[in-house]
C-alpha cells in the first residue's frame, strides 16, 4: 500500500486529540470538598467498571475516526489487487508517447508509422473511461511535453495530436520515458501508466547504459504509483531501400577563405540490397556547387565523396551534402553543417628575442609561416595575421582577447599580471602555443599556473637535452602522433615531419594524474613532443623544441609551414562559436552589437520563436533553447545588426542585403546517422528493459486496448475508508446516546426531600 | 461579645426566627418523665425528689449538686442524681461530624453567609433550645463526631440556654461520623424518657441508624429526627470533571466525571432518605427533612406548626 497525499498522515497525530482532552479534562478537575462520600463510593463500586469500559469504548471510537479521516485524506493506495473484488477500476492517468524520430516517417503501404502512431493514439483516447486523464509527449532526440499535465478533455487531445509533426533525429527513449513520468506526476488519478507508441527501433534505448535505466526506476519508484509501460511496436517494413548521408567532414577546423578544405561526405546503404545513387551534390548556402556521382554501395555498406572546395569570402556558410536518390526515408538524405569561414585568425607571436641578422630572431620563421602566402592560396591575402611583439614589451599589448592565438617563441618569462592575463584568457577560449628554447626559464614555466590552480603547461620542463655528438639525434617517432593538429603530417609518405633530426630538446615531465593533460606525440628518446591541456575553454600547447633552428631543422622542412597552420588553426578553434550543435542543447551566440533587443529564430519547420538578446560586455548575446529538432535553424536579425556583424574572429553572415536569409546566422542542429539503421529491439531486449520497470509490449490495437482497461494495478481505498469514516460517526452518536441514557444524565430522577421535591434539572452547574 | 454588646453565642439566636417561634412550642406527643403538670404527660403520680443516683460530674453541672462526701472518700467529683424536676428533659444530639462542613452554592444565606449545614444545624439547635426553656422544659446537648465530644445535661433554667448556646457557638465541625453507634450509647445512658432530637446528616449505614433509632424508642424516648441535607447532595449538579474531597478523611479523594455517575447516585440517596423514612415511620418517630436550601427558621416554623397542629 501507499499513499498519495501522504502529508496528511501527519493528520494521524490528530488521534491522540481525544485522549488529549481527556487529559485535560482531568487536569483541570474542579476540587469539590463534599460530605456525602459513602454515596460516591458506593455508585463508583458498582458502576467504575462500567463507566470505565464505557469510556473506553467511547475514546476508541472517537480515535479511530480521526485515524480513519486522517487515513482517507492521504488517499491510501492498493498498489497490487482491489479491496473488493469486481469492482470497477479507478481512473488512471495515462502518458501517451510517440515516437517521432526520423524513422517513424519511413512510409509502407501508403502511410507513415507516424500516422499510424497518431491514428492509435487517437483510438486509445477512444477507450478512455471517463475520470481517465492524459498527457502527450513527441520523442525525439530530445523528449517534448506537448501536454504536460494530464488533462481530461479529450476532444482537445484529439486536435493536439492531428497537428503533431514528427521531431526527427533519434528517440532517447529514457529522456522520453523520464518525461512521461514528470507529466504524469503533475495528474492526480491514483494509477499511472505510459503507453509509448514506436516502430521498435533499437537506436536510442540505450539498455548498456544500466545506470541511467537505474536512475529511471528510481525516479518511477520515487512516485506514489509507480507507472506500466505499455510498448505499442508497429510494424517495421521487412524489405526497405534507403541510402543516408552519414557524416560531413571538414578537413579542418578552422576553416579561412584563403584556402581550399576537403568536405568529406559519407554515404551509407542502410537498407537491403546493393543500392545505386545518381549523384551527391554539394552545396553552399543552398547553391548547388559540385555534383559527384557515386559508384554502387552494397547493403550496409558505405562510401565516400570528397570536395575541395574554397571560399570566396569570410563569413557563416551552410554546406550541404545531398544523395540524389529515391529510397523509402528521404529524410536522411540530407546533411548540413555551417561553417564559419574566417577572413583573418589574428595571432600575437611573443618573441624571446629578436636578432638583426636574418632569420636569427626567435620569431622569424614563424612570421614567415604565418604570413607568406600559400603557394596554394588562389586569391586574397592570408588567413593568419601575425603580429610579433618582444617578450620585453609584452606589457604594451592591452588586450590578450584581440587574437584567436598567443604564441611564446622562447620566451624566457613574463611578468606576474601578463603570465595571469594570458592563462585567464588560455581559459576562456583563446589558444596558447608554448615553444620554450634555451632562454626559456623552467622555474617561471613550472610555477606558471592556470585559473584552476594547476600547472598551466601541463607538465615539468626538467631540463635541456642535447644529444651526444656521434649519436643518433632525436626524432619525432611518427607512429605516436594522436594529436588532431598534427594529424595530416602523421603520415611518414607524406610528411618529412618524423625525419626532422632534433639536436636539443626539452624534457618535459607531463602531469599524468591531471585528466586535463594529454601527450599528443612523443619523441623517439621516450619524452613528450607535444603536450596538451585543456582549460574550461581554451587550449594551451607546449613544445619540446622552439619553432626555430636553436634546437632542430624543423624551420627548413616541408613540414614546418603546415605544422604551424595546423597548430594555430587548432588553438583557434575554440574561439569559434559552435553552429552545430547537439539537439537540446542551447545555441549561444555573440552579436558584436545591436539595436533592438529581440530577434527570431525560424526552425527547420519554418516556425518562428522570438529571441531575447542580452547585453554581455562589448556584444549582445543571442541564446535558444528549442533545438527538438534535427536540422537547419537560422537566427534572423533586424537590418541594422546585420548590418553592423563584423568581426574577425566571429565572422558574419555571408552579405549584408535586404534578403532575410542573407541577413540570419543559420545554425545547425545534428541528427543521428544511426537513425536511418532500422535495426529492431529483440525480445530480450524488452525483457532486460523490464528489469528496470514494468514494461509489456503489444503489438496490436486491441492489445494495447486491453491492456489500457485491464491493466490498472491496484486501487484506491479512500471511498471505503470515508464509508468507514461515516460509519464510525454514526457509531459515536449512538454510544454517546445510549450512554447518556443509560446514565440517565439528562433524566435525573427527582429526590422527594423535605416540603419541595428536590432534583431540578435545572440547577446542574 | 458582638457588637451589640452580647456574648458571640447569642448571635445564634436569631430575633427575626424567634419571632416566627413565638407561638409555636414543642410539645411531647407520648409520655414523658417530668414533675411539673400541665404542658406534658408523665408516668408519675405527685412531686418526687427522690435520689436516684451518683454520676460522674461534666461540666455544666451546677456546683451545687457534688457530693462532697464521695468527694472526699475517693477524690472524684461525683453528682447526687435526683430525679429530674423538669417536666420535660429534652436532648439535642448535634451531629458535629466533618461531612457537616460542608456549604455548597445554592444553600440558604444568613447575614450574606452561605450557611453550611452544621451552621444550619446550630441555629435549629439553638432556636429549638430556647424554644424548649422558654416551654419551662429541660434541654441538654450532645455533640458528636465518632465519639461523643461534649454532652450538657437537661436543665430548665434560664440560664442554662447560655451554657448550651456558647456550647454551640465554640463547637465545630471535626472527624468522621459514627451515628449509630453514639446513638446506641447514648440510648443506654439516658435511663429517663424525654424528648431526643436528632440534628444530623445521619450519613451512616441507614440499618445500624435505624437500629439506633430503634433503641431511642425502645427506651421509650420520643425521638425527632431533623435531617440536614445540602442542596447539592440532593441533585449532584456537577457537570464537568471533579475531584470529590472527603471532608471527614483528610486525603482521601474521588476523582470523576459527574454526569456519568449522576444518576446511580441520586438513586443511592433516594433510597436511603426513603428507607429512613420508612423506618422513621415504623418506630413512629417524627422524620423532619431539611434541605439547607430554605431558610432554617422557615421550615422549622413550618414543621412546628404542622406538629401542633397533628398534636390537638
Amino acid at each position: 500500500m501507499t499513499f498519495l497525499n501522504s502529508i496528511m498522515l501527519f493528520g494521524l497525530i490528530g488521534v491522540s486529540i481525544p485522549i488529549i482532552i481527556h487529559i485535560l479534562n482531568r487536569r483541570q478537575a474542579r476540587m469539590v470538598d463534599w460530605g456525602a462520600m459513602q454515596f460516591l463510593e458506593s455508585s463508583l463500586a458498582s458502576r467504575n467498571r462500567r463507566i470505565l469500559i464505557e469510556d473506553i469504548i467511547l475514546m476508541v471510537i472517537r480515535c479511530a475516526l480521526l485515524a480513519a479521516l486522517a487515513f482517507a485524506l492521504a488517499r491510501p493506495f492498493l498498489t497490487a489487487g482491489r479491496l473488493l473484488p469486481g469492482a470497477g477500476g479507478d481512473a488512471q492517468d495515462l502518458a501517451i508517447v510517440i515516437d517521432g524520430s526520423l524513422s517513424m516517417t519511413l512510409r509502407a503501404d501508403g502511410a507513415s508509422n507516424f500516422q499510424r502512431a497518431v491514428d492509435d493514439a487517437h483510438q486509445l483516447i477512444r477507450s478512455c473511461r471517463a475520470g481517465d486523464a492524459v498527457s502527450l509527449v513527441l520523442a525525439g532526440p530530445v523528449a517534448q511535453p506537448i501536454i504536460p499535465a494530464p488533462i481530461s478533455d479529450l476532444q482537445g487531445i484529439h486536435e493536439t495530436l492531428d497537428k503533431l509533426a514528427p521531431a526527427g533525429g533519434s528517440m532517447r527513449v529514457l529522456e522520453a520515458l523520464n518525461t512521461a513520468m514528470e507529466t504524469l506526476s503533475a495528474g492526480t488519478n491514483p494509477a499511472k501508466q505510459i503507453v509509448l507508441i514506436t516502430d521498435g527501433q533499437s537506436v536510442g534505448w540505450d539498455l548498456s547504459a544500466q545506470k541511467r535505466w537505474e536512475f529511471l526506476a528510481e525516479a518511477a519508484g520515487a512516485m506514489p504509483t509507480r507507472p506500466v509501460v505499455i510498448v505499442r511496436t508497429l510494424e517495421a517494413p521487412r524489405k526497405w531501400h534507403n541510402v543516408s548521408m552519414s557524416a560531413l567532414n571538414f578537413s579542418r577546423a578552422v576553416i579561412g577563405a584563403d584556402r581550399p578544405v576537403k568536405i568529406t561526405a559519407t554515404v551509407a546503404n542502410t537498407g537491403e540490397g546493393s543500392i545505386h545513387p545518381e549523384a551527391v551534390e554539394l552545396a553552399i548556402d543552398g547553391e548547388t556547387v559540385e555534383r559527384r556521382t557515386v559508384g554502387v554501395i552494397a547493403g550496409g555498406a558505405s562510401g565516400s565523396v570528397v570536395f575541395d572546395h574554397q571560399f570566396d569570402s569570410p563569413g557563416l556558410r551552410v554546406i550541404s551534402a545531398r544523395i540524389a536518390c529515391d529510397d523509402d526515408l528521404p529524410g536522411d538524405n540530407e546533411m548540413a553543417r555551417v561553417v564559419n569561414v574566417l577572413g583573418t585568425l589574428p595571432v600575437l607571436i611573443v618573441e624571446g628575442a629578436s636578432s638583426t641578422d636574418p632569420l636569427e630572431g626567435d620569431a622569424d620563421f614563424l612570421y614567415l609561416a604565418m604570413a607568406l602566402p600559400d603557394e596554394n592560396v588562389k586569391t586574397g591575402s592570408p588567413l593568419i595575421a601575425p603580429t610579433v611583439v618582444s617578450a620585453a614589451d609584452i606589457a604594451s599589448v592591452k588586450r590578450f582577447a584581440d587574437y584567436a592565438v598567443v604564441v611564446l617563441a622562447d620566451v624566457p618569462r613574463l611578468p606576474g599580471h601578463v603570465a595571469k592575463a594570458l592563462a585567464d584568457f588560455a581559459d576562456k577560449d583563446g589558444g596558447l602555443l608554448i615553444a620554450p628554447g634555451e632562454k626559456a626559464d623552467r622555474n617561471f614555466y613550472n610555477k606558471w599556473l592556470g585559473p584552476d590552480g594547476k600547472r598551466l603547461a601541463g607538465g615539468r620542463l626538467a631540463r635541456v637535452h642535447t644529444a651526444v655528438p656521434g649519436k643518433r639525434l632525436a626524432h619525432i617517432a611518427p607512429g605516436s602522433i594522436n594529436h588532431p593538429a598534427m594529424a595530416l603530417l602523421s603520415n611518414a609518405s607524406d610528411s618529412d615531419l618524423g625525419s626532422v633530426p632534433i639536436k636539443r630538446h626539452w624534457v618535459i615531465e607531463a602531469d599524468e594524474r591531471e585528466k586535463s593533460v594529454s601527450v599528443g606525440a612523443i619523441l623517439d628518446t621516450g619524452g613528450p613532443y607535444l603536450l596538451q591541456r585543456r582549460l574550461s575553454r581554451g587550449v594551451v600547447l607546449t613544445l619540446a623544441t622552439p619553432l626555430d633552428r636553436k634546437f632542430s631543422d624543423l624551420p627548413v622542412r616541408d613540414c614546418y609551414v603546415p605544422l604551424v597552420h595546423e597548430l594555430i588553426h587548432y588553438l583557434a578553434a575554440p574561439a569559434q562559436p559552435a553552429m552545430n550543435i547537439l539537439p537540446g542543447r542551447q545555441f549561444v551566440y555573440a552579436l558584436p552589437a545591436s539595436q533592438g533587443p529581440t530577434a527570431e529564430v525560424a526552425d527547420p519547420a519554418g516556425r518562428r520563436t522570438a529571441v531575447h538578446l542580452r547585453k554581455r560586455d562589448q556584444h549582445w548575446q543571442a541564446t535558444y533553447s528549442l533545438t527538438a529538432r534535427p536540422g537547419l535553424y537560422r537566427l534572423i536579425l533586424s537590418n541594422d545588426v546585420a548590418a553592423r556583424l563584423s568581426s574577425p574572429k566571429s565572422g558574419g553572415p555571408a552579405t549584408q542585403s535586404a534578403d532575410e536569409s542573407a541577413r540570419a546566422i543559420p545554425f545547425v542542429v545534428l541528427g543521428d546517422p544511426d537513425e536511418s539503421k532500422l535495426d529492431l529491439l529483440a525480445d530480450d531486449d524488452y525483457k532486460r528493459a523490464g528489469k528496470f520497470i514494468p514494461l509489456t509490449r503489444v503489438e496490436s490495437l486491441g492489445e494495447l486496448t486491453a491492456a489500457i482497461r485491464g491493466g490498472v494495478p491496484g486501487s484506491e481505498i479512500w471511498r471505503y475508508i470515508v464509508i468507514a469514516v461515516l460509519a464510525l460517526l454514526v457509531a459515536e452518536i449512538v454510544t454517546t446516546r445510549t450512554i447518556a441514557a443509560k446514565r440517565k444524565m439528562h433524566l435525573a430522577e427527582p429526590i422527594s426531600f423535605g416540603a419541595e421535591t428536590i432534583g431540578r434539572t435545572d440547577t446542574v452547574r | 461579645m458582638n457588637g451589640n454588646g452580647q456574648p458571640e453565642y447569642m448571635s445564634l439566636l436569631d430575633g427575626e426566627a424567634l419571632a416566627k417561634m413565638q407561638r409555636l412550642e414543642l410539645i411531647a406527643r407520648g409520655v414523658v418523665e417530668g414533675f411539673v403538670s400541665g404542658r406534658h404527660k408523665s408516668p408519675y403520680k405527685g412531686f418526687s425528689v427522690e435520689f436516684a443516683e451518683h454520676r460522674e460530674y461534666v461540666p455544666g453541672d451546677n456546683i451545687r449538686d457534688l457530693d462532697w462526701r464521695v468527694f472526699g472518700r475517693s477524690d472524684r467529683y461525683y453528682i447526687k442524681q435526683y430525679i429530674e424536676e423538669t417536666n420535660l428533659r429534652a436532648l439535642i444530639l448535634l451531629d458535629a461530624s466533618g461531612s457537616m462542613k460542608y456549604a455548597g452554592d445554592l444553600a440558604a444565606k444568613h447575614n450574606g453567609q452561605l450557611l453550611s449545614k452544621f451552621q444550619y444545624a446550630r441555629f435549629l439547635a439553638a432556636t429549638l433550645a430556647h424554644l424548649m426553656i422558654h416551654q419551662q422544659d429541660a434541654v441538654g446537648l450532645a455533640t458528636f463526631d465518632t465519639t461523643l465530644r461534649r454532652y450538657i445535661p437537661s436543665r430548665s433554667r434560664a440560664s442554662h440556654l447560655r451554657v448550651i448556646l456558647a456550647e454551640l457557638a465554640s463547637t465545630e465541625p471535626g472527624a468522621e461520623t459514627s451515628v449509630a453507634e453514639i446513638f446506641h450509647d447514648l440510648a443506654d445512658r439516658i435511663r429517663r424518657r424525654g424528648l431526643i432530637v436528632i440534628i444530623s446528616d445521619l450519613f451512616d449505614n441507614v440499618d445500624e441508624i435505624l437500629k439506633a433509632l430503634h433503641h431511642f424508642r425502645y427506651r421509650r424516648h420520643e425521638v425527632l429526627l431533623l435531617h440536614v441535607m445540602a442542596e447539592e447532595e440532593l441533585t449532584f449538579p456537577f457537570d464537568r470533571w471533579s475531584v470529590f474531597e472527603n471532608l471527614e478523611r483528610s486525603g482521601h479523594r474521588i476523582p470523576l466525571d459527574p454526569p456519568a455517575l449522576r444518576s446511580e447516585y441520586l438513586g443511592r440517596v433516594d433510597d436511603f432518605i426513603r428507607r429512613l423514612e420508612i423506618g422513621c415511620g415504623q418506630m413512629n418517630i417524627d422524620y423532619v427533612q431539611m434541605s439547607t436550601r430554605r431558610n432554617f427558621d422557615v421550615a422549622l416554623a413550618h414543621y412546628l406548626a404542622q406538629r401542633m397542629s397533628r398534636t390537638r
